[in-house]
């Protein structure tokens, strides 16, 4: 509920900074805001390499094994982008701010019997903030088409471990916080928009969990989250771009704008 | 796209990728596994409880009775404390592969122990589970996988986690073992080998009585035969015949009735009472020397002045060719009393010089006697005001026909030394130190050890090295330690244990191997150490791991040595 009340504040503000960059004319064709929401979908199945680390079964813990090095897993991300297109309508720059769930899956089976299986889950809510550069061979604007490339900043608020095992109805949850976790985690983006459609492929050079983190216990020293690395994650989203081209392109957009400005639809 | 859309489309997106809850206990455990616990395996998974890891505790190979070669690893597995009762295993071995490193028992390229070579250990209604195993016909320098399983009743095979990864021998710095000596197990056999490289043994003491037989070992064929058994009924002076921890040398007549004897002297009869008779054992004539006072009887062996155990014999020539007889130091007793005392003097028999001999009645006859040689001194060359050292159960090796090398043993100040010396006679006859050599810290002072002398030529560099091991230590623990000292670099160096047995008392010599398996295959040296018999314990959890020398018992076991 939390988390949903704070993605609603934040579609309020973005679609209040939108409506006035509407108003711009010729300016708001270099310079405008858009609305980013959409899916991301994780693709990589991180292993924890840490041998030491066995699946704790009703008949005792036996060793793992990754069943597959690729688990899918959706997300989330919803925010604003500032545009800023230089002159030559070739090429420009957009950055902003987002709101991202993300996350990566494995599943794991017991290695010398195939008796158990369990997944792993790791869920990431962050505060991201994209710099991509913008470029095309034509006219950027006239169709919103560009590939983009850079990076995306992600401060991790809050990381969440879950397991579900085949051998217990029962999921378990747990909070990951201080060493755990990466605040910060850093993914290189490559993709193109075509219209309102964005795609990016964003590879997490390093992740949200800490695979170096040690935690000492009973005298020994213990790595849970050894080998755990970043994967590859592909947003698909809606880019509305909050400007006079959207209202070209949309009836109901520029009905909006009228209304908002007191005119008639008509 | 409306805003009243937002909302649910939202809310949509929130349940798709799922929420999670802080609840529940983790379904992963990190648990340590060290060297020697780790958590078993059980019903095709895993067990609670603690287990040993496997250890493997021979990896070795032995020469089997048709002269072929046999590579073996043998390897014991201790659990304790598992959930699971014994009776509910059915089934234990061990399953190897030299590919997969997780070996299982219908696994690629896996094979299993044979189940006659697996031991079932311990009371089957406790909930330790200990077993043993071997496995025979593997090949040298292999890398193997090996690891311990368990079938239990309900058909589940469980597998200890950690798998032994090692390498089998190579024929290098290695013992192993030969035919087992047809001979009763005997300790501080007397033992002698002649110039043409016959290593002849006589007597020794079992855990319950001293032997009066004479064995040979014959290296060209590997062979232990018996060549006579000393009967008492001629032997009326040179009592007691059953003896054991003297000692001997090989004297060569080159007489016109060429022959040669072994000399027989001190040592003790099983209660450990010293003698001082010594008696003979004719080669040629393959007879024990009768000790009746006869003129002229070349079988009469002068006995000590004192009785004398623990001794050491050996032959030595002067700087002029002269071959010399010497035996001495050990522990020698007032006779008639029970008082004894390490004696440092070491005589030698004079074969040149007789003394005559008078008895009522009969002609004066000529007999050899025994001559004050010298004694070591702590100081270096001998000499009357310094201060002379001696010791019981030491050892001597011949170096070459001039030098012998003496050394460890028990000393009169109820010390072990650990000190040997190279010795020789110089220019007037006497015995000289011509080099000390002393061991590095790590070597433990000792008494009864094993020793021999190798010249050998590996891998084109030649080697010229005296070898020393086993024995018993001030503590009463036996040793299976070995050690070399080049003369060539003047280092010493710890070499292989010998063998699987802590042992003290065996008898140690070198031969030589004209054309075995290792010389023809990977070109090994031809001299090579023997060490057998004697007095040992191999530690394991049944004996709760003593090398205690109370605890061990007579050997027969025979190991070669190849550098």
């Amino acid at each position: 509920m939390k988390h949903l009340t704070l993605i609603l504040l934040f579609c309020l503000g973005c679609v209040a900074a939108a409506s006035a960059q509407m108003e711009e004319g010729s300016k708001g064709e270099y310079r405008y805001w858009g609305i980013i929401i959409g899916l991301n979908h994780g693709f990589s199945a991180p292993e924890n390499t840490n041998e030491n680390v066995m699946l704790h079964t009703a008949k005792g813990d036996m060793y793992k094994k990754r069943a597959g090095a690729f688990n899918y897993t959706p997300g989330y991300q919803i925010g604003a982008v500032y545009n800023l297109d230089f002159k030559n309508n070739k090429s420009g720059i957009q950055t902003g701010l987002e709101f991202t769930n993300y996350g990566c899956r494995t599943k794991y089976e017991t290695r010398d019997n195939n008796l158990y299986d369990m997944k792993e889950t790791f869920r990431a809510m962050a505060v991201s903030v994209p710099l991509l550069l913008k470029f095309g061979p034509n006219d950027i604007y006239r169709n919103m088409s560009y590939i983009t490339v850079g990076v995306r900043a992600h401060y991790n608020i809050s990381v969440m471990q879950g397991q579900k095992a085949s051998w217990n109805t029962q999921k378990y949850g747990k909070k990951l916080t201080g060493d755990e976790i990466n605040q910060f985690s850093v993914c290189g983006v490559l993709g193109f928009n075509v219209g309102m459609l964005s795609i990016n492929a964003n590879y997490m050079f390093m992740n949200f969990i800490n695979d170096e983190c040690q935690i000492v216990e009973n005298g020994m020293t213990k790595k849970p989250f050894e080998g755990i690395k970043g994967g590859l994650y592909i947003y698909t989203s809606l880019n509305i771009p909050m400007c006079r081209w959207l209202t070209v392109h949309n009836w109901q957009a520029e009905k909006i704008r009228r209304k908002l400005h007191g005119g008639s639809t008509f | 796209m409306k805003t009243s859309h937002l909302i649910p489309y939202l809310m949509t997106i929130a349940v798709i990728t799922g929420c999670i809850k802080e609840d529940g206990e983790p379904y992963t455990i990190e648990r340590q596994i060290d060297k020697e616990r780790t958590i078993v395996s059980s019903l095709s998974g895993y067990m609670y409880g603690t287990a040993q890891k496997d250890t493997i505790v021979e990896n070795a190979f032995q020469v089997l009775d048709n002269n072929d070669l046999d590579v073996y690893l043998s390897l014991e597995s201790y659990f304790d404390t598992i959930e699971v009762q014994l009776n509910a295993v059915k089934e234990c071995g061990y399953v190897y592969s030299t590919t997969n490193p997780n070996p299982t028992v219908k696994g690629l390229e896996c094979h299993t122990f044979k189940k006659e070579n697996i031991s079932w250990k311990g009371d089957t209604s406790s909930t330790s589970l200990h077993f043993s195993g071997e496995e025979h016909g593997l090949q040298f320098n292999h890398n193997y996988y090996v690891r311990s399983y368990v079938v239990t009743t309900h058909n589940d095979t469980c597998y200890n986690p950690v798998t032994c990864q090692t390498k089998t021998v190579i024929p290098s710095n290695v013992w192993f073992r030969r035919k087992e000596a047809k001979i009763d197990a005997r300790a501080e056999a007397i033992a002698a080998t002649t110039d043409g490289g016959l290593t002849y043994i006589y007597g020794g003491r079992s855990n319950t009585k001293c032997y009066s037989d004479l064995w040979v070992y014959n290296s060209a064929d590997d062979t232990w035969s018996q060549v006579a058994t000393c009967e008492d009924g001629s032997m009326t002076n040179s009592r007691p015949i059953e003896r054991c921890n003297g000692a001997a040398f090989m004297y060569t007549k080159n007489e016109m009735d060429a022959d040669t004897l072994m000399y027989i002297l001190g040592g003790e009869d099983f209660g450990g009472t010293p003698t001082k008779y010594n008696f003979i054992y004719s080669l040629k004539h393959n007879q024990f020397g009768s000790t009746a006072h006869h003129p002229n009887n070349r079988a009469y062996v002068e006995p000590f002045d004192q009785p004398r155990t623990g001794i050491i014999a050996f032959k030595i020539e002067t700087p002029w060719n002269e071959a010399v007889y010497a035996v001495g130091m050990g522990l020698t007793q007032i006779e008639g009393t029970s008082s004894s005392a390490i004696n440092p003097q070491i005589y030698y028999y004079d074969v040149n010089n007789d003394k005559l001999f008078t008895e009522e009645g009969k002609e004066d006859y000529h007999v050899h006697t025994w001559r004050a040689l010298g004694m070591l001194s702590t100081d270096g060359n001998l000499a009357i005001d310094q201060t002379a050292i001696g010791f019981y159960q030491s050892v001597v090796v011949k170096l070459n026909e001039k030098q012998v090398i003496i050394g460890s043993g028990e000393g009169s100040d109820g010390n072990y030394s650990k000190i040997f010396y190279q010795v020789a006679l110089d220019d007037e006859g006497n015995l000289k130190i011509v080099k000390r050599l002393i061991p590095p810290d790590e070597f433990i002072p000792r008494k009864n050890a094993a020793a021999f002398y190798l010249n050998y030529t590996k891998e084109g560099s030649e080697y010229d090295r005296f070898f020393v091991g086993t024995g018993c230590d001030k503590d009463g623990n036996l040793l299976n330690d070995f050690w070399a000292y080049d003369f060539g670099k003047a280092t010493w160096e710890r070499i292989a244990d010998c063998g699987n047995a802590y042992r003290e008392g065996a008898v140690s010599f070198k031969i030589l191997r004209v054309d075995d398996y290792f010389v023809k295959e990977f070109a090994e040296p031809q001299e090579r150490g023997i060490v057998a018999l004697g007095r040992g314990i191999t530690p394991s959890i049944t004996n709760n791991y003593s090398t205690k020398e109370i605890d061990a018992s007579a050997r027969n076991d025979v190991w070669e040595y190849l550098p």
